[in-house]
């Protein structure tokens, strides 16, 4: 029964970063001829992505939302215990990102700073981890960073390939004994489908293969998302009492209009409240429950805090559910950035 | 349900025309047949005919006619 709480953790803001280069699916009418590019925009809802700029990569774009978080909110570096980085993609084999980031953001050596290595379900896992660890007393102030280069680990070789788009996450999150409301999670993992989101090559057990892009069984993953996604929310709400009405916003995982509208219909949730970010974005693998929340906030007047379900589902295949609380004067920010780190000369390099 | 009109109920969900798919014909050979297609599909059988089918069912479909007959 892997449904938890964690009390005491106030999510003290929200920041994504987005790659400033727009990329629409009709560029490549050459490759996959008009009426199936029309087809895919009709079918899934996405029309453009924004893709990292030359060498820019995910953990770029965590950086420069974090740099920014860390700005608005006037923490100190010296103050922030934890960090953890979330994602499929990575700067180099070894070591981890997250130190690389811990290093760029000048934060202190008394901080744990770790990887995990999840897409899709990345924010609810990462979510739960940063929380968990402050559970244990010697965490108060953690960031918690989501992001993805997907476009360069997809060929676009199928126009699902087209799908996908770059973004960056940091959520900031606080040990506080006075917030009244904790995180509920449910959190779970099928390895018995572990290849239907799959890259064969360039691991260690097939170093030297030729199939290094991800391929997604598409219909597995559909069948997947239609059918246990909306049974393990139903089962969350139910867990912990909750009604449709109760929440000011559902933010999931951007995977297509389709899915996101199985979804609403299956939990019978109201349409308003769900953001479908993936019409700007693509599918924005890892960042997407940040990407969603911050799209949908980023332009309204906030009267009061915000009670808001996030839901992750697809490569693994791991999936989860949390609840959580956004108080009414948490920063939540977007912006586009094309900047990178150059690590032979240890500085950020913003591309032409 | 006449075939009649689950062949075009099934020509909505691969984007084709009716009168272009027949009970015989093998889906490999059916350009639109792709994931998108199967993707339409599986949400067809869901909404219409209630029934939830898994992804390996479909792939042991090979002609028009095996997905008719999953249109119970």
């Amino acid at each position: 029964m892997p449904f938890g709480t964690i009390s005491n953790v106030k999510i003290s803001g929200i920041t994504c970063a987005i790659p400033d280069n727009k990329v629409y699916t009709k560029q490549y009418t050459d490759r996959f001829g008009e009426d199936e590019l029309e087809r895919l925009a009709e079918e899934t809802g996405v029309t453009s992505t924004c893709r990292v700029l030359g060498p820019q990569l995910a953990s770029d774009l965590c950086y420069e939302a974090a740099e920014s978080l860390l700005n608005s909110l006037g923490w100190e570096r010296e103050s922030v215990d934890a960090l953890i980085y979330v994602s499929t993609s990575f700067d180099y084999t070894e070591p981890a990102t997250s130190g690389v980031i811990q290093h760029r953001l000048g934060l202190s050596t008394d901080c744990i700073a770790e990887d995990i290595r999840l897409g899709c379900s990345a924010f609810v896992y990462g979510l739960v981890t940063a929380g968990s660890l402050m559970q244990t007393g010697g965490v108060k102030r953690a960031l918690l960073l989501c992001g993805e280069n997907v476009s360069k680990t997809t060929a676009p070789s199928s126009t699902s390939d087209l799908l996908y788009g770059d973004a960056g996450s940091a959520t900031a999150l606080e040990w506080d004994e006075t917030c009244s409301r904790p995180i509920h999670y449910l959190l779970r993992t099928d390895g018995n489908r572990f290849k239907s989101i799959f890259s064969r090559s360039g691991g260690a057990r097939h170093p030297d293969g030729e199939d290094i892009y991800t391929i997604t069984s598409g219909v597995d993953v559909f069948a997947f998302s239609i059918r246990e996604v909306p049974k393990t929310i139903l089962e969350f709400m139910e867990h912990y009492g909750l009604q449709g009405d109760d929440l000011d916003l559902y933010a999931f995982y951007q995977a297509n209009e389709k899915v996101i509208g199985r979804i609403i219909k299956w939990c019978k949730l109201p349409p308003e409240k769900v953001p479908m970010s993936l019409t700007r974005f693509g599918n924005t693998g890892a960042a997407s429950v940040p990407i969603a929340i911050s799209t949908y906030l980023e332009d309204k007047e906030r009267d009061r805090g915000m009670h808001i379900l996030g839901s992750g589902f697809g490569v693994g295949l791991s999936w989860g559910v949390v609840d959580m609380f956004l108080p009414k004067d948490a920063p939540v920010e977007m912006f586009f950035t094309r900047n990178y780190y150059d690590d032979d000369n240890d500085c950020t390099v913003t591309a032409p | 349900m006449t075939n009649e009109k689950k062949l075009e109920m099934l020509a909505d969900a691969m984007g084709v025309e009716a009168a272009e798919l027949s009970e015989g014909m093998e889906l490999k050979d059916i350009v639109k047949w792709d994931s998108l297609a199967s993707i339409n599909f599986i949400v067809l059988l869901d909404d219409e005919f209630d029934k939830e089918v898994s992804a390996g069912e479909l792939k042991r479909c090979k002609t028009v006619e095996d997905l008719l007959e999953l249109m119970e």
